[in-house]
């Protein structure tokens, strides 16, 4: 268990500038997400907390000592790999046990913490089973124990999942964090689904192109988008451009007959402002209900949780979720009224 | 394309080739157990030639002597050849490619050609015709071979096991012996088979660079073929064709097809090396 923070991290590779000064803190003990599109940095960032790479400038700190020159070897922060990295030549034991035996462990400790490890992972008896028997999800699993297995000051995740299916992805993100809580390693998970960051973390950073765009909590990244990328990658809102005005207080995004109430975040009366709307955040209501906007039905698709109402608000185009009951009986083609309440609505001046 | 009478006809084209290759070495085993020396009927059976090879013959210490020095050469070139396709992979592609292309340079000039000037360079240098100057001539021969065998493994293999293992603390040189070379064993393998029948081979080096009274296979073949031919050869012959068979049949017990080791089989054949 250990605090980790970065402090301004550049990093150029051939002229492109990958990292533009990053600076971050995670509290001992949390789980911290960075994520991002591909090409962001997240990776990079990974790369240079452990030693694979050495940053341009900048510093890493574990519990506030200098370590961005200290030898990856002599590191003790575990990373488990994309791809898992598994010693092909070794069985599983042997694998979960390297890192030990690198310490110069005694062979009966090595034993014992192999095997419980393993219990760790819900894998207890694989250890003699070599790597090319077992499944994606369990090379995963095994994966994670060799990092663990060292009881590492740090746990990095590189895009753990991302190569496996469905099913077994939602079983690990859920695995991964309880091991994570139980035994209480501070662990940086890199990833580019926004679900799996939102599901799995007490923090996220949202990277875009070597800068970190927007930093909190799962619930105040995705309701409170502090920009047009951030809203967008984080759950595809829909972003409506309008004039921003003013009526006896309240204020609106007004664009044709398309008036929506937002809550007052800066900009004057006149500015052109693009609003960003969640699909699920507009409610169907009466076409004298106050707030109500005109939605004009084009398309229905059947996404199993919910409908998704693809069709135009005013001129706009916008792509409505509702559930399955509030929009089973709207045909294609309908005119219907929708609106929206002031505190689901972000605006950025344009 | 699938007609019954084209497939016959390739069928036919297969047999044809493998009965082109196969005759003589066939027919050089026939020969050792002929009388008769150069391949003359009626054939009378005799173990005679093997007698001689293994009494009177001048060539079984020769045959020795080839093998001892393929092996050292076949060391040397194994060790220097994984140490440099190994510093190749730390070169940005750019770079690595150029060496590449450096080194099969070296391959496609006619050995005629480097043995003239490796004498000249060596003359130069005071070693002359020497047992020093034909093992490094023939060392320079087949290092090539050995790095373009080694990187390819270096390029096929992943790398990220090698960066996971110095997480967990292991030194660099601990992760080369630990995960790097059981990854490219297969490739050294076939560098080094390559290596050893290649230097057991090469006469045109040898011949230039060989000091007198020492005597190489291929050396003391010539000079004997020029001299009178004798069918204790023939014997001796036989026996390398029996060995080398002997080789690839351990080799596909231990899950390498000769074919897959130097990169030529369609990938289904060679599971354990990958």
């Amino acid at each position: 268990m250990a605090e980790l923070a970065v402090r301004n991290l550049r990093k150029t590779f051939d002229r492109d500038e990958v990292l533009k000064g990053v600076s971050f803190t995670v509290e001992s003990g949390k789980f911290l997400s960075l994520l991002g599109p591909s090409g962001c940095g997240k990776s990079t960032i990974l790369r240079i907390i452990c030693g694979l790479e050495t940053p341009d400038s900048g510093e890493v700190l574990v519990d506030g000592v200098d370590v961005t020159k200290v030898r990856p070897e002599k590191r003790n922060i575990g990373l488990v790999f994309q791809n898992y990295a598994l010693f092909p030549s070794m069985n599983v034991a042997k694998n979960v046990g390297y890192g030990l035996k690198m310490q110069k462990v005694p062979e009966k400790e090595i034993n014992e913490r192999v095997q419980e490890a393993l219990a760790l992972v819900k894998l207890p008896d694989y250890g003699s089973r070599r790597i090319h028997q077992l499944s994606g999800g369990e090379q995963q699993r095994i994966a994670l124990a060799r990092a663990l297995v060292t009881r590492p000051s740090i746990l990095l995740l590189d895009e753990p999942l991302s190569a496996l299916d469905r099913k077994v992805r939602a079983e690990m993100q859920y695995e991964i964090r309880n091991i994570q809580r139980e035994i209480g390693t501070t662990t940086v998970f890199v990833t580019h689904d926004q679900e799996e960051a939102l599901t799995m973390s007490d923090q996220i950073i949202l990277m875009n192109k070597g800068c970190i765009e927007q930093e909190g909590d799962p619930y105040a990244i995705y309701s409170r988008p502090v920009s047009e990328f951030a809203s967008d990658f984080l759950g595809k809102a829909n972003l409506i451009s309008g004039t921003l005005c003013c009526e006896g207080g309240q204020w609106y995004l007004a664009d044709g007959e398309v008036r929506i109430a937002v809550n007052h975040c800066g900009g004057q009366e006149g500015d052109p402002v693009k609003a960003a709307v969640r699909g699920e955040y507009f409610e169907f209501c009466s076409p004298e209900a106050e707030g109500a906007n005109p939605f004009h039905l084009q398309k229905k698709i059947f996404t199993g949780l919910s409908w998704k109402l693809i069709g135009t608000l005013g001129t706009q185009p916008v792509d409505i979720s509702a559930l399955g009951i509030s929009a089973d009986h709207l045909e294609e083609g309908a005119h219907v009224y929708v609106r929206i309440r002031p505190e689901n609505v972000v605006y950025y001046n344009k | 394309m699938k007609s019954k009478g084209f497939n016959a006809v390739m069928l036919a084209c297969l047999w044809v080739v493998l009965a082109f290759m196969y005759i003589p070495i066939i027919a050089i085993i026939g020969m050792s157990f002929n009388a008769t020396p150069y391949g003359m009927f009626p054939y009378v059976f005799t173990t005679d030639w093997y007698e001689t090879l293994f009494t009177t013959s001048n060539l079984l210490p020769a045959c020795w002597y080839s093998l001892k020095f393929a092996f050292a050469v076949t060391l040397a070139a194994v060790v220097i050849g994984t140490m440099t396709a190994f510093g190749l992979q730390a070169y940005a592609p750019k770079w690595a490619n150029r060496f590449h292309f450096v080194l099969q340079l070296p391959i496609i000039i006619p050995w005629l050609v480097t043995g003239i000037s490796l004498l000249l360079l060596f003359s130069f240098l005071g070693s002359g015709r020497s047992v020093l100057s034909m093992f490094l001539g023939n060392l320079i021969v087949v290092l090539p071979y050995v790095v373009l065998l080694v990187n390819g493994r270096f390029l096929s293999m992943d790398r990220t096991p090698e960066a996971a293992a110095r997480l967990l603390g292991a030194r660099p040189a601990r992760v080369f012996f630990d995960i790097t070379l059981p990854a490219i064993a297969p490739g050294v393998l076939a560098g080094g088979i390559m290596a050893m029948i290649m230097c057991f081979n090469n006469f045109v080096v040898q011949y230039y660079l060989i000091p007198i009274g020492v005597q190489t296979l291929p050396t003391l073949v010539f000079t004997r073929i020029r001299s009178g031919y004798q069918a204790d050869l023939n014997a001796l012959s036989a026996i390398i064709v029996l060995v080398s068979v002997v080789v690839v049949i351990l080799l596909s017990k231990l899950g390498f097809s000769a074919g897959g080791l130097f990169g030529m089989s369609s990938g289904t054949q060679s599971k354990k090396g990958e």
